[in-house]
């Protein structure tokens, strides 16, 4: 919720407006998630997963190039 | 020959399989290679794919259950695929049906009485 003060002639008024949340970003690399949908839960509980995030390992939380890094790294070893 | 040959174990790195066992099955040319194993039997670029070591001794263009076999040999963990609960026989929930609210006519009557 976001508080607005107006300055009017007479009066101050203040009124709220909702807010979308931020964009999500890569926990790696910081750059902002392709195809995920930034809305409140409770407007997007009722949609199917595949359209709330991709289907690949770590998706939603890294990038494609970052989770290619890790499984790199895992298998290297 | 180049790294990626026939029966070569390796990881599929991009995409939906991403970090799973997969054998090469046929080279296509240098770019492209046909896959299966742990994946879905598909073309992929060599650029998602990371070799391992060992070679299994499979023939060209082999079948699914071959290629299973050969890699459980090779001691490699299998992911079967998900069956949906229809197949496997377990109880589906009946879907609800939804009745659509038949107002009485009785009611309809009466709200007409009042606006006239």
């Amino acid at each position: 919720m976001k508080q607005i003060r107006k300055k009017l002639a007479s009066r101050v008024s203040v009124y709220t407006r909702k807010e979308r949340p931020g964009k999500k970003t890569c926990a790696n690399c910081s750059k902002v998630l392709p195809g995920i949908l930034n809305f409140k839960t409770s407007k997007i509980r009722n949609i199917a997963r595949t359209r709330k995030r991709p289907s690949r390992k770590f998706g939603g939380y890294l990038c494609s190039r970052c989770s290619r890094k890790m499984i790199l790294q895992g298998v290297r070893k | 020959m180049s790294i990626f040959e026939i029966g070569r174990l390796a990881v599929k790195i991009a995409g939906r399989d991403s970090s799973n066992y997969c054998v090469i099955i046929d080279v296509l040319d240098e770019k492209y290679v046909m896959i299966d194993g742990n994946v879905r039997r598909k073309k992929c670029n060599i650029n998602h794919l990371e070799p391992l070591k060992d070679v299994l001794k499979i023939k060209r263009n082999e079948g699914h259950e071959n290629v299973i076999k050969a890699m459980k040999q090779a001691g490699i963990k299998i992911i079967e695929k998900k069956t949906r609960a229809k197949n496997k026989g377990l109880k589906v929930r009946p879907k609800k049906i939804k009745i659509k609210k038949s107002v009485d006519e009785s009611k309809k009557v009466k709200k007409n009485e009042k606006r006239k």
